[in-house]
Order: C-alpha cells, then sequence, then structure tokens
C-alpha cells in the first residue's frame, strides 16, 4: 500500500512538473516537485522502505530530463543521506527547520547541476541566466517551503495515528 | 305595573323601529355622526402595521420564491455559457491546431524524406536542460539521430527512442549542435544550444562576412539536419582581435515556449557530397 503511494505520488508530481507547470507562463523555472517528496521520506519514512523508492524517482527524472543519466539520482540519494543525518541531529518536524532544509535543498540541487555541467565541460549558460534561474527557484520555494513544511507535519502526524490504530503494525520511526 | 314579559316585547318593539329610523336616515344621506374620523385615528395605525408585515411577509416570501427559481434560472445560463465557452475555446482550438497540421502537412512536403508528425507531450524537469517527450516512438518509425523540425525551422533531434514515446533534444540544449551555413555568405559554422532561448553559432572564421540579421541554416554535413532548414537569425557578432573566430549570437527560428507538434524526419539526411572546402 505504501508503495502505491509512493508511485502514485511521485507520478502525479512528475505529471505535474513537465507537463500542467510549463503550461503555467508566470511560475517560471519552477523548483523541482520531487525535492519536497524526497525529504519528507528522508525525514519521516524508514530507510529500508523508502531508499529503494528514492532510487527510483532519481531514475525515473534521469529519464525524463535531457541532463547526464545518474544526476538526479546522485542528486536524491546525497539528499536522502544528509536529511537523515539532519534529522537525528535538528527537530525535522519543527515547520521553520524543515522550511529551512528544504530551501538548502533547492540550493543544493541547483549547485550540484551547475557543478556538474561545468565539470563534464556541457558549459554553463550565462551568469545572468544562471542568476534568474536560480533566484526564480529559490523564491517559489521560499514562498512555498512553509506551506510544504506544515504540510509534511500534518501528513507525519497523520502517518503515526494510522500506524498507531493499525494492530500489529510497528510504530513508524525516524530510524 | 307592566309585567316583565311586558317590557322586553315594548323593548324589542322600540329596538327594531330605531333600526329602522335608523336604516331609513342613513339611506338617504350616509353619516357617522362624528365617530367615523376618531375610530379610523385609533385603528388605523395598526392596521396599517399589520397590513405591510402581511404584505411584507408575502413579498418576502414570494421573493424568496422567485429568488430561488432566478437562482436555478441564473445557474443553468452560467452552465450553459460555460459550455459554450468551452466549446468555443474547443473550437478555436481545433482551427488553431488545424491550422498548424496544415502547415506542417504543406512543409512536409518539401521535406526530403517521410516525416511523422508528433506532438509533445511532456518537457524537460530541470530549467538546466532542453528537451521535450513526443509522443511517437519507435512503433512509429522513430530512432535515435532522427531530425525533429516545425515549418518555421529546425526543432531538435531524437535522443532516446521508447515504444511509443520518445525524448527530443531541442537545439537550445548545451548539448545540442549542429552544423550550419550562414545563407547569404555560406560562412560555416557549428550551431550550439546554451540552454536558454538563444543558440551561438560557434567556430566562425574571423574573415567572414557575417552580419545581424543574417539567416543562419542547416548545411546537411553533421548526417542528422537536412540542408537548407532554417535554424536561425544572427542577433549579434562580437570579435576580439585576438581571437580566430567570431562570436555569433542567433536567435532561433523556433519559439521553443510555444511549440506543441514537431515533424520527425524518418529518412536521415543522405550523406553530402564530398566536396573540397579552401575554408577548413
Amino acid at each position: 500500500m505504501s508503495y502505491f503511494l509512493y508511485i502514485a505520488s511521485s507520478l502525479c508530481l512528475v505529471i505535474c512538473q513537465t507537463t500542467l507547470l510549463p503550461r503555467l507562463g508566470f511560475a517560471g523555472h519552477f523548483f523541482d516537485l520531487l525535492l519536497p517528496w524526497v525529504i519528507y521520506l528522508a525525514a519521516f519514512r524508514p530507510a529500508q522502505e523508502t531508499l529503494f523508492f528514492v532510487l527510483f524517482m532519481g531514475a525515473l527524472m534521469d529519464n525524463l530530463s535531457g541532463g547526464p543519466f545518474g544526476l538526479y539520482l546522485i542528486c536524491y540519494v546525497w539528499l536522502f543521506i544528509a536529511v537523515r543525518l539532519a534529522a537525528s541531529v535538528v527537530r525535522a518536524e519543527n515547520p521553520m527547520v524543515m522550511a529551512l532544509i528544504i530551501v538548502t535543498a533547492v540550493a543544493f540541487q541547483n549547485a550540484l547541476f551547475i557543478m556538474t555541467l561545468g565539470i563534464s565541460g556541457a558549459g554553463v549558460q550565462s551568469s545572468s541566466d544562471v542568476i534568474r534561474v536560480v533566484s526564480e527557484q529559490v523564491g517559489w520555494v521560499m514562498l512555498l517551503g512553509p506551506i510544504l513544511a506544515l504540510g509534511m507535519r500534518g501528513a507525519r502526524r497523520l502517518s503515526t495515528r494510522t500506524a498507531k490504530k493499525a494492530p500489529g503494525r510497528p510504530s513508524i520511526s525516524n530510524g | 305595573m307592566f309585567s316583565k314579559k311586558t317590557v322586553l316585547i315594548l323593548a324589542g318593539i322600540l329596538l327594531v323601529t330605531v333600526n329602522i329610523l335608523l336604516l331609513a336616515i342613513t339611506t338617504r344621506r350616509p353619516t357617522s355622526f362624528g365617530i367615523g374620523r376618531a375610530m379610523i385615528a385609533f385603528a388605523a395605525p395598526f392596521q396599517e402595521l399589520a397590513t405591510r408585515a402581511v404584505n411584507a411577509a408575502e413579498t418576502t416570501w414570494r421573493d424568496y420564491l422567485f429568488l430561488v427559481s432566478v437562482s436555478r434560472e441564473n445557474q443553468q445560463l452560467r452552465q450553459q455559457l460555460d459550455q459554450a465557452v468551452q466549446g468555443n475555446i474547443q473550437q478555436r482550438e481545433l482551427e488553431l491546431e488545424n491550422s498548424r497540421l496544415r502547415e506542417l502537412l504543406g512543409f512536409q512536403r518539401s521535406l526530403p524524406g517521410p516525416a511523422v508528425a508528433a506532438e509533445i507531450i511532456g518537457k524537460d524537469p530541470s530549467a538546466w536542460f532542453k528537451t521535450v517527450i513526443v509522443d511517437k516512438g519507435q512503433l512509429d518509425g522513430l530512432q535515435r539521430g532522427l531530425p525533429a523540425v516545425t515549418s518555421l525551422g529546425v526543432a531538435g533531434q531524437i535522443v532516446e527512442a521508447a515504444s511509443h514515446q520518445s525524448r527530443l533534444m531541442l537545439i537550445i540544449d548545451r548539448n545540442s549542435a549542429a552544423d550550419a551555413l550562414v545563407q547569404r555568405t555560406r560562412a560555416r559554422g557549428i550551431v550550439k544550444g546554451t540552454s536558454g532561448n538563444e543558440c551561438y553559432l560557434d567556430y566562425v572564421l574571423y574573415e567572414d562576412d557575417v552580419r545581424v540579421g543574417d539567416q543562419v541554416i542547416s548545411s546537411g554535413f553533421d548526417g542528422v539536419y537536412p540542408k537548407g532548414l532554417l535554424i536561425g537569425t544572427v542577433t549579434a557578432v562580437n570579435f576580439e582581435g585576438s581571437s580566430f573566430f567570431k562570436e555569433v549570437k542567433i536567435a532561433p527560428a523556433v519559439d521553443f515556449d510555444k511549440i506543441e507538434e514537431v515533424l520527425i524526419i524518418l529518412k536521415p539526411p543522405p550523406s553530402p557530397p564530398r566536396v573540397p572546402t579552401d575554408r577548413r
């Protein structure tokens, strides 16, 4: 059931990102919608349940993107690891902390992409384009980050309650 | 003196007589004997109040019922209007699509080989790359390396073909490169994307005559794009004295923000004859 939910959610996000968002002219360069999803899975779901799925999402995005294969995969895996580590130190359920993590993740993804493009020799766009793309993405995530963080906290509480109600199921923990 | 019975009979007769007289008088000369106005003045305010209250209640009820029916009617009319607007939009979309497809069909006849029209169904999830997903794949004859064009010019090439869909790398992608010519002077160069909305014509020799406004076309030498397809228009030419090459900026002919359909040329262009050139 969880896997079905994960796959359905990520497909919805991917479709939204590749089909609907480009049609919204005002959206400009929107941030990667799967990032908050990866962060949520990393912070609040067991690793053994979600790691495979994170790999799947990375591969899916790599196949839909024109970038070198593995770029998204690497980005998601590193993000997954970093968020899990961060969640063991800070209280990820705090919306402020979570919003900060999401903003950092978007910045991290852009930095990784720019770095990879620079290293691969494909060349990076002009600095004005880079600034525009990154600032638009960071702007969007700063605007929506707190809402996403609150949503994540709600989802986390809901899933915890559901797990407690279901008899014979282990409760969800950060580990 | 009189018995009680006699008094009652006399009183009855008197009352009847007075009534007859009163009726006879008032029938001939209508009058209220001064008490009419007082009674009216007393009762009228209450009557008015009651009447108004009843009227108000009646009006409210009638209006409410009326509004309910009007509201229903309004809703129905709105639905009809929405449907009409939606139908109008769909019709307009069909007209536009028809026009675009006619244009593509006309253009298809001028292409060197058979072509398949494909619709763009998804765009690259990343802002750093410019690829799109089209709704035709290997089963439609598509394979890696086939060129995609529109009636306006070169769009890109297929980089991955699945059974029913393919990934198309646009010429504005940073990984894209196409051999090109400046149409006016035949100066050669390589068109490279920037992943922005512009391209560069690289490796244009410093002595080549290239001006703003010149049209850049595919040369056919790369074995991907047929010769003579419009790529874009020169928008800027820069030259630093120390360099061998000019920096030529191109605005692509295709508006990649609005692109919806492309034609994939199935047969790769024939290899151009080996012509010795004194340029390179």
